[in-house]
């Protein structure tokens, strides 16, 4: 490979303030006719899906695979896998930049957008999964004459005020960071645009007490948002640590999901960041050595998955529970010999074997080899959340009601369309807004001149 | 509350007081009970039923506790026959087959007058011979008219065709005693009860009574150490419940019941066994199953009050009916297990030899004009279809659009027994009367107002309306019909029926008044009139008759034997539990049910043993093609250890070709493949052989679950009879009384003290007296408006009873049956997880489901550990017309997108509430605030229809009711009660009288103290 994976992560790049606005202002440029066709069939999928669901809303959620005694389907796997993905956004801007971890600017606003695209695909699924989404918003604690308010026993209600919180706070961190880089956007375009990008950077002047400001909200928003990284997955988990359900009902729940999370979500910023590095020709802002640092982590948080997974089986064998071990370690019905064999190793191999090869140097700064092992990784953390929903619940305490799940095309395709859709904010988001910080690029180069700042 | 001075208040309360009367008055008026009865059983005794009536139309049947067939109890058959009444695809209008060779509908006047032209034919030809009546399961009342009108006629005597007729029986008791009549079964009063292929819990017999007998001679609770053997190829529901299954291949049964006499000692009937030689029928057993036979016989020859009854389907059959009902004597049963009462009943269903002989005349051209009243040869017997098709002329009677009338030339639609009146005589001393429970249901409602307008506007005025625009002339009973074709007068001044009848109605109350003279104690002393009445609310009339000593005739023969076909592969035809002979497979509840021991639904399959189906090449997903004489079905394979090796057994009762939407096209008619014994007396349904052909791949059987171990889990739990009287439990699981002070340890205050003060309603569920029969579950359909899905649906898992029952084989061998439903735990895992309160605790103690605040997240059902909550995929209560009609309106009617489940029938709890709250209504405030029901009072559907009494239900906070001590027995335990759920809904061991108990290799969690901190069940605090 020709590009300079010999430089160290640290290394700032050999560039001027100027050229970082130049750079950078550049992937605004309107897009071609690829980016076009690409948004296009991107809208088509996602409104086919669209049109799935209105289908399943008007005969009846019978025409999606989720059956008795398996209730939750690809709707509830798919949210938790979005949620999951929206995790390493949040670590990666706030907690490494409370860290101070310098590797962190030119990905991270990559993987803010990431976070608020995938809680806003996620927020979806609850809604497509009710069975009277007409009625969906008594989910939400409104001021009412009858007094009826939602249960706070429920952890699907827990679920309802995490989701939406982190969302809240993702979108305005995501923004807030966003203001300095509209701005410096308005200033190179004219018209139209201009007068746009001025409305949303908020009269951004540059001033000293704006930057004053900046620097404070973005640190305390930093902190607000930190917590979130560990509480939003530890809630999600609980909608099955806190049942009763063998399978579900672990207390390792909370931070094998997080770790889970973080996993998927720093492989869905792998898969993200190469195309984009690539088509925006900022190769040499994003280095491979980024890349290499996204992996290695990869590599921790696939070994706490795959031990939160061993550990599992430790407990269902050494607990002598009767309805653990039919999930876990019996030879008929048990996660890696039952009817659901294929999903389980899918699940092993991608997130744990996969991101051991990154221990090779070689592999884990190989372009293709990130890009395929990223998606690997995201397609074993689907059949994570898969594993866990359904096979706990084909096979819990009462035998007579076992059942064996079959995803319909309804559910197929809402989740493919699930896709499109993450897929069409980001590339919307790609062309519009700064997909890279100017402002923290800047701050690993050296300071320029005066003579250049006055530009 | 807390305004206004004392005064204002009390008159306030008063006003509100007398307006709730009204309410209770005018509520009263809307709920009828009427005693109409009867609904046959295969052999065609009757269950009496009480229908409950809402705004004019039956919306349920239950059992008539004044009735001795059912004693309060029904069967599932019994309670779809309302979907019978409201079925869709019922007979509306007379069929006449048009020049086109199509049925095309005819006014009434045509076709009376049709008929008569026939009938005049043929009586001006002198050919009255050529006239024949073949009638099926149908009520003494129509057959007593059938029978007049053919003599008035001069035709030939109507023909009786039942798949189990009683002739066999009737006959063994002449040839043996010199008895004629039918001998009564006294299953209760048996110490030690043999059955050869005899299914008494199902299909055989009166199951219904027979399933009450049974609990009364074999049940624990009843303090009683009966014991039931069951001989038979296949282990059924019956051989399941019984204690011991001997296997023994089909068609011997006469051979093992001489064995077994051998056994008893054959002493005085030494003479008549002469013809049937033991050497043969030692060889035909072998030496093991001899040893075994003969050792039983010496039980039954030992046991206090024995009772050996025999199936009678098989080659052998009138010889092993002959055989049991000698054993039973020699043994000394009879006059105790065995009654010949004095006053005989004559037996019900001719020979399948005169059956066949009729169908060969029709075939032949010797009969001209078939005559068939809710009969249906063209599926049952086999060549019935042929000799339809090749029938001069074929008259149908009755109800359903089936095969027969499909090939008929004139149909003519009749009431349904809910319609019209009649009588049967049940027993010997009871006569169950047939009585209207509503006007004719109409068929077709007017054009101008299609059903949605029609119902949208003021409900049930307008309903109420469609019905009063209907006439219900259109549609005679048999007397009326008759009658109106004598009426013409044609047929001379003597042709008319018995006592001059002219509707069913006279015929009733004639029935009635003789009755009373030939038992003029049954009249109490009232006048005719009130006596009338007396007898119309009761719908059974009683009047024992005593029995009558029999002994063996010195010249007792015994039937011959029909030549045994022996191969290496041997059909079992056995009547579908709910099915029976195919005459129910248009009700979709009976098609829904799971089959009591396979669990499968809307099919007919093969059972094989798994060995069997090896050598066969075929397995689960295959299908098997059976051939005889030209006869082939081909159904899905059900590997079973059930069955005998070398065995397929085949349930009878779908594979209709006709019968309306949800009979026709469903699964495959075995029938063809019967054949009449070379000696007449019967059909045989097993023991001959069968021609077998692989189809891998092509059958997929669907079935309500594909579990049927429990895995070694306690939860369906059993003890031995040593130990029945002391509390065994398993290891880690505790039982909670739900009283302070009980090993159960929780974090949290329990409730029932504080909140459940006056009501906490519990059941038990007696797993020991279960036969699994699923007259519960049909009932909780028929009650609760539980919607049927088909059989995609079921596939997916969908089904939607709220209430099943599991079967789990033990590795012994041994059957248990768990009924399932909601627990109503009172730490119910359902109820905190949802997010908008749908799912809370009642002040009652119950698991409420609020239909109309569920989102319909359905994470209830999932962290439900008994997976008793059924959610609604689609909008199930779109019924085609007439079923709206069944709706019960005291259940909401679910839509689309909520989760249901059991209530413990919530409507009449309330009810019952309501009405110990009235009968102190003016007793002041406080009595009428503290009023509680007594024991009995309320009865959740289930519990009222079970035979077997299995479920007590009652206010375990009312300490005088029974409920609270049967859950405190020995025997008493709660389902996976280590969870710490607390149910409401306690069991009580099942007891196994021999053999080991299954060893549970796995012990339960240790852990006693699990409570779930997400199972907290507090929500009642929001009330």
């Amino acid at each position: 490979m020709s590009e300079s994976h010999a430089a160290p992560v640290s290394e700032p790049p050999a560039l001027s303030y100027r050229e970082i606005n130049r750079d950078i202002v550049a992937t605004l440029a309107p897009g071609g006719k690829i980016y076009w066709m690409s948004v296009l069939t991107l809208f088509g999928i996602f409104n086919i899906a669209m049109l799935a669901w209105m289908y399943q809303i008007f005969v009846g959620l019978g025409v999606a695979g989720i059956t008795h005694p398996n209730g939750w389907g690809v709707y509830i796997i798919t949210f938790v896998f979005w949620v999951g993905i929206a995790h390493s956004g949040t670590l990666i801007s706030a907690v490494l930049f409370l860290f101070r971890a310098r590797w962190r600017m030119p990905v991270y606003r990559t993987a803010e957008a990431m976070t608020v695209f995938a809680v806003m695909t996620a927020g979806l699924f609850p809604l497509i999964h009710v069975g009277r989404v007409w009625k969906a918003y008594w989910l939400m604690p409104y001021p009412n004459q009858r007094y009826l308010w939602p249960n706070f026993k429920s952890p699907l209600m827990w679920d309802v005020l995490a989701v939406s919180t982190y969302f809240t706070i993702s979108f305005l961190f995501f923004y807030f960071g966003l203001i300095p880089d509209i701005a410096a956007a308005r200033d190179r375009s004219t018209g139209l645009r201009r007068k746009i990008y001025n409305v949303l950077c908020f009269g951004w002047t540059g001033r000293g007490t704006h930057w004053q400001h900046y620097r404070k909200a973005y640190l305390i928003f930093a902190g607000i948002a930190t917590p979130l990284v560990v509480s939003v997955h530890s809630v999600v988990s609980w909608d099955f640590a806190m049942s009763i359900i063998p399978g579900w009902h672990t207390t390792i729940f909370p931070p094998y999901f997080v770790a889970g999370a973080i996993h998927s979500g720093l492989a869905m910023v792998i898969t993200l960041l190469i195309p984009l590095r690539r088509v925006f020709n900022v190769k040499h802002i994003i280095r491979v050595a980024h890349l290499e640092a996204l992996a290695l982590v990869t590599i921790a948080t696939g070994l706490v998955v795959g031990y939160a997974y061993g550990i599992e089986f430790f407990i269902a064998a050494y607990s002598g529970n009767v309805y653990e071990q039919t999930i876990f370690t019996d030879p008929t019905w048990g996660r890696p010999f039952g009817p659901y064999w294929w999903s389980f190793w899918i699940m092993a191999i991608c997130n744990c074997v996969f991101p051991l090869l990154f221990l090779w140097r070689r592999v884990r700064t190989s372009i293709a080899w990130l890009f395929i092992i990223s998606i690997l990784i995201n397609v074993g953390m689907w059949f994570e959340r898969f594993v866990i929903i359904i096979t706990s619940l084909s096979t819990d305490y009462i035998p007579y009601n076992w059942g064996y799940y079959v995803p319909s095309w309804v559910e197929i395709t809402i989740l493919i369309g699930s896709f499109a859709w993450f897929f069409l904010l980001f590339l919307l988001f790609a062309k519009h807004l700064p997909s890279i910080s100017m402002t923290e690029i800047k701050e690993l180069v050296p300071a320029p001149s005066s003579k250049e700042t006055r530009r | 509350m807390g305004f206004g001075v004392g005064s204002a208040a009390q008159d306030s309360n008063n006003e509100w007081r007398k307006q709730r009367k009204g309410n209770f008055d005018r509520l009263d008026l809307l709920v009828v009970e009427r005693n109409a009865t009867e609904v046959f059983d295969p052999t065609g005794s009757g269950v009496g039923v009480r229908a409950r009536c809402r705004e004019g139309r039956v919306i349920n049947l239950e059992g008539n506790p004044e009735h001795p067939g059912s004693n309060g109890s029904i069967s599932a058959r019994v309670a779809a026959q309302t979907q019978g009444l409201y079925n869709p695809d019922r007979l509306a209008k007379p069929l006449r087959r048009t020049d086109g060779g199509q049925l095309a509908e005819i006014e009434w006047p045509e076709a009376m007058e049709t008929l008569r032209i026939w009938f005049r034919e043929r009586l001006d030809a002198g050919r009255a011979g050529a006239i024949a009546w073949l009638t099926g399961e149908i009520a003494d009342s129509d057959a007593a008219v059938i029978e007049a009108f053919a003599q008035a006629l001069g035709t030939r005597p109507p023909v009786n065709l039942r798949l189990q007729p009683e002739g066999n029986l009737a006959a063994a008791a002449r040839d043996l005693f010199g008895y004629s009549g039918v001998p009564e079964y006294r299953i209760d009063q048996a110490t030690f009860l043999v059955s050869f292929g005899a299914d008494f819990l199902e299909t055989w017999g009166d199951p219904v009574a027979q399933i009450g007998a049974f609990t009364k001679m074999h049940a624990h609770r009843e303090g009683v150490v009966g014991r039931a053997i069951y001989v038979g190829p296949r282990q059924s529901s019956t051989a399941a419940s019984c204690d011991r299954w001997v296997k023994l291949a089909p068609g011997k049964e006469a051979a093992a019941l001489r064995v077994l006499i051998e056994g008893i000692g054959a002493g005085e009937a030494a003479h008549a066994l002469s013809t049937v030689p033991l050497a043969a029928a030692q060889q035909v057993l072998g030496d093991e199953l001899s040893r075994t036979l003969l050792a039983l016989g010496q039980e039954v020859a030992a046991a206090e009050a024995p009772l050996v009854i025999a199936n009678g389907s098989g080659p052998d059959g009138a010889q092993a009916r002959a055989l049991a009902l000698l054993a039973t004597h020699l043994a000394g049963g009879t006059g105790r297990t065995i009654i010949f009462p004095q006053v005989p009943r004559p037996p019900r269903g001719a020979r399948h030899g005169e059956v066949k002989s009729l169908l060969d005349d029709v075939q032949s051209g010797a009969v001209e004009m078939l005559l068939v009243h809710s009969a249906n040869p063209a599926f049952l017997m086999p060549g019935g279809r042929a000799a339809l098709e090749a029938a001069g002329t074929v008259v149908h009677f009755g109800t359903q659009h089936d095969e027969t009338a499909h090939l008929a030339d004139l149909v003519l639609p009749i009431h349904h027994f809910l319609e019209t009146w009649g009588y049967h005589q049940c027993s010997a001393s009871a006569l169950g009367l047939i009585q209207p429970a509503m006007r004719p249901v109409p068929r077709q409602l007017p054009d101008d107002q299609p059903y949605p307008q029609h119902l949208a506007g003021s409900g049930t005025a307008k309903l109420d309306a469609g019905l009063m625009r209907f006439d219900s002339r259109p549609f005679p009973d048999t007397v009326f019909l008759l009658d109106a074709i004598l009426d013409t007068g044609v047929f001379g001044p003597s042709a008319e029926l018995p006592h001059g009848l002219k509707s069913a109605e006279d015929h009733f109350v004639a029935r009635v008044m003789a009755f009373a003279a030939e038992h003029p104690e049954v009249m109490e002393g009232l006048a005719p009139a009130a006596f009338l009445r007396e007898a119309k609310r009761r719908g059974v009339l009683i009047a024992p008759v005593p029995s009558q000593p029999v002994t063996l005739r010195s010249d007792a023969s015994l039937p011959a034997q029909n030549p045994v076909e022996s191969g290496s592969i041997t059909a079992l035809l056995f009547p579908h539990p709910f099915l029976v002979d195919g005459r129910d497979a248009d009700k979709p509840w009976l098609q829904e049910i799971p089959e009591t021991s396979t669990a499968a639904v809307w099919d007919t399959w093969a059972e094989i043993h798994p060995a069997t189906a090896e050598g066969l090449g075929v397995g689960l997903g295959d299908s098997i093609t059976l051939a005889r004489d030209g006869a082939e079905i081909t159904v899905p394979v059900l590997p079973l250890e059930q069955v005998m090796q070398g065995v397929i057994a085949v349930p009878i009762g779908n594979g209709h070709e006709r019968m309306g939407r949800y009979a026709a096209g469903v699964g495959a008619n075995p029938m063809p493949l019967a054949h009449v014994a070379q000696s007449g007396d019967n059909l045989v349904l097993h023991g001959f052989t069968v021609e077998t052909r692989a189809q891998a791949g092509t059958g997929e059987l669907v079935r309500t679950t594909f579990m049927q171990t429990q895995l070694g889990r306690p939860l369906a739990q059993a003890t031995d009879l040593a130990h029945a009287g002391e509390r065994t439990d398993y290891p880690g699981v505790h039982f909670d009384t739900g009283q302070p002070g009980s090993n159960l340890r929780s974090m949290y205050e329990r409730h029932e003290a504080t909140v459940h003060e006056q009501f906490m309603w519990g059941m038990t569920v007696d797993l020991d007296a279960c036969v699994g029969c699923g007259a519960c579950v049909a009932a909780c359909y028929a009650e609760n408006n539980v919607p049927f899905v088909g059989k995609e649906l079921i596939r997916k898992g969908r089904e939607m009873s709220w209430l099943r029952i599991e079967k789990y084989v033990e590795d012994t061998g041994e059957v248990r049956h768990l009924p399932n439903l909601c627990q109503h735990c009172h730490n119910a895992p359902c109820e905190p997880v949802c997010p908008v309160h749908a799912a809370y605790h009642t002040y009652e103690g119950l698991n409420g489901q609020v239909y109309n605040r569920c989102v319909g997240t359905r994470y209830c059902s999932n962290n439900c550990t008994y997976k008793v909550r059924r959610f609604n995929w689609f909008d199930y209560h779109h019924v085609p017309e007439p079923l709206n009609l069944l709706f019960n309106p005291d259940v909401t009617v679910r839509e689309r997108g909520v989760m249901e489940k059991c209530t413990f029938c919530t409507q009449r709890i309330r009810k019952g509430r309501e009405d110990a709250r009235r009968a102190v209504l003016d007793q002041g405030d406080e009595a009428y605030q503290a009023a509680r029901p007594e024991d009995g009072a309320i009865t959740p559907a289930c519990a009222q229809a079970c035979p077997a009494k299995v479920f007590h239900f009652g206010n375990m906070a009312d300490p005088t009711h029974e409920v609270n001590a049967i859950r405190q027995g020995p025997r008493s335990y709660h389902l996976l009660g280590d969870l710490g759920t607390r149910p409401s809904v306690t069991y009580l061991k099942k007891v196994v009288r021999e053999g080991e108990i299954a060893v549970h290799t796995h012990a339960a969690p240790h852990d006693e103290s699990v409570v779930e901190p997400a199972t907290e069940g507090s929500t009642h605090a929001h009330e």
